[in-house]
């Protein structure tokens, strides 16, 4: 694994369930290639003991992504990252997205926000899919040396 | 009567309550620096005008509660009867403790109007816990082995120890308890020791693998790893400490001395210096390491205070954390340095209830003493 730490944040006041932001901070770590397969994650009761939620959220959050192909989850043995064939995309995501982004660009335009800047944040967003950092930038790298 | 045995123990005391002025003084500046008198507040508030004003008047009443203790203490060694001295000791002390508890409290009441909302984001390292105790467990043996060796040792000198021997003795060294050659009577103080060392390096482990950190990157995470390293190592040291301790009490009924426990002042020395270096690596890493970083990388986090991650509801008095939805056994202490307990978590419910299980326990096995 690299020098950087990985690190998961999450914001007890924020809307969005604690799972959930599990979920999501765990699957941009996972598709930024912080894990080898065979990499070990933190037990449920650590990562909700560091998190200050219930061991039950976290279980809930693991189990999902085990459900998607990211983890395999074994009884005393913990969460740990397996190999995940890219799926193939289905015609219904394609379109789930492209509706999703536009409704995001219509809403951000009419609260003002000029088409130029907008049509700048795709690119930008963009050219990072292109280079593949995209993923990184959402999963909360930060550097450190783990204990 | 010996004149040292009437001072040494109002000695012990002058050091303890110095001790503990130069601890409850620099405290205030040995949190983290965005939770001042256990109230989080923006990291700026305890530079503020305000915040030094409340600092000042703090300082002031710990030191006047301490001198008044010390002076209490110093005059206590004029009393010749030593069950007065111990009472007037006492008193010093109870007096400094209760003295700074109102200093604290009245400091916190004037910093509670300035509290902000600490941050709502956790963070966690996406890595399984190293929870291996300083030297591992092979350094957790010695000092269960000392405690046995004693016990053979004793086994095997069972026959020079008198059927009646001292263990306990007054400030003038005069002998005021004994216990009589049993099972219980020369066993007990090993038995004792070793429930303290086990209670010690589970308390260690513990620590590791039930508290968080409340930040995991950067120099700061960086720091507070390196505290709680040393925190869990100075429990480990006390563990080695407790053994010599009850291995020396241990080893007493083999010991025909009448007045006052043989080698009692090397084991003092010893204790004070341990006490010392103790407190002295405290003062260096500062609470959660934030000494070992400095301020402004313990406090750097965004818009919000990042505190210790808990909220002000969460605490009684800024001293005793209940939460019953945090799964940490464990959390930074807001005032003092180091870990308490969540009282809001049942295992430490049941945690104690066993503790106090072992207490009754070793009470009942433990002769009543007398006076032959």
């Amino acid at each position: 694994m690299p020098n950087e730490l990985p690190v998961l944040q999450i914001d007890l006041a924020s809307l969005l369930p604690a799972s959930e932001q599990i979920v999501r901070g765990l699957r941009a770590t996972l598709l930024a290639g912080r894990f080898r397969p065979g990499d070990q994650l933190p037990s449920v009761r650590q990562l909700a003991v560091d998190l200050g939620v219930h061991h039950n959220t976290v279980a809930g959050a693991y189990r999902q992504l085990a459900e998607e192909g990211w983890l395999e989850l074994r009884r005393g043995r913990g969460a740990t990252v397996i190999e995940r064939p890219a799926p193939a995309p289905t015609p219904r995501a394609e379109a789930e997205f492209r509706k999703r982004l536009e409704e995001l660009v219509v809403k951000a335009l009419a609260e003002g926000v000029p088409s130029g800047a907008v049509s700048g944040e795709l690119a930008v967003l963009a050219a990072k899919l292109q280079e593949g950092e995209l993923a990184k930038s959402r999963a909360g790298l930060m550097p450190s040396t783990e204990n | 009567m010996s004149t040292q045995w009437v001072l040494g123990p109002s000695f012990v005391m002058a050091f303890v309550i110095g001790l503990y002025l130069v601890m409850s003084y620099w405290m205030p500046r040995l949190t983290r620096p965005d939770v001042y008198f256990a109230v989080t507040v923006p990291p700026e508030f305890r530079d503020s005008a305000e915040g030094c004003s409340i600092l000042k008047r703090y300082r002031v009443e710990v030191t006047i509660f301490g001198v008044l203790a010390l002076l209490i203490v110093l005059a206590g060694m004029r009393i010749p009867e030593p069950g007065y001295l111990t009472a007037v000791t006492l008193t010093g002390l109870f007096l400094q403790v209760v003295g700074v508890f109102l200093a604290y409290y009245r400091a916190r009441g004037r910093v509670l109007p300035h509290a902000a909302a600490p941050a709502t984001v956790r963070e966690a390292a996406l890595v399984p816990r190293d929870a291996r105790l300083p030297g591992g467990w092979v350094l957790q043996l010695p000092p269960f082995a000392l405690l046995a060796a004693t016990a053979i040792w004793l086994h095997l000198h069972w026959g020079q120890i008198p059927e009646v021997f001292p263990v306990h003795w007054r400030a003038n060294g005069q002998v005021d308890n004994w216990a009589t050659r049993s099972f219980a009577g020369v066993y007990s103080p090993l038995l004792i020791g070793t429930v303290l060392c086990a209670l010690m390096g589970f308390s260690a482990y513990a620590m590791l693998r039930w508290s968080r950190l409340i930040r995991v990157g950067g120099a700061a995470g960086e720091g507070e790893r390196r505290f709680r390293r040393v925190v869990v190592s100075i429990l480990v040291a006390t563990e080695y400490f407790i053994a010599l301790v009850f291995m020396w009490t241990g080893l007493l009924p083999l010991s025909h001395k009448q007045t006052g426990p043989p080698g009692f002042i090397p084991m003092l020395v010893f204790a004070l210096a341990f006490t010392v270096v103790t407190v002295a690596l405290m003062i260096w890493v500062g609470q959660g390491g934030t000494r070992l970083v400095g301020s402004a990388a313990a406090a750097s986090g965004g818009v919000a205070p990042v505190g210790d991650r808990t909220s002000d509801k969460y605490w009684k008095l800024g001293l005793i954390y209940i939460n019953r939805s945090d799964p940490a056994l464990f959390v930074e202490k807001r005032f003092g340095i180091g870990y308490t307990l969540n009282f809001g978590h049942p295992g430490v419910w049941i945690f104690l209830a066993a503790l106090v299980a072992v207490v009754v326990a070793i009470i009942f096995v433990v002769p009543s003493h007398h006076h032959p």
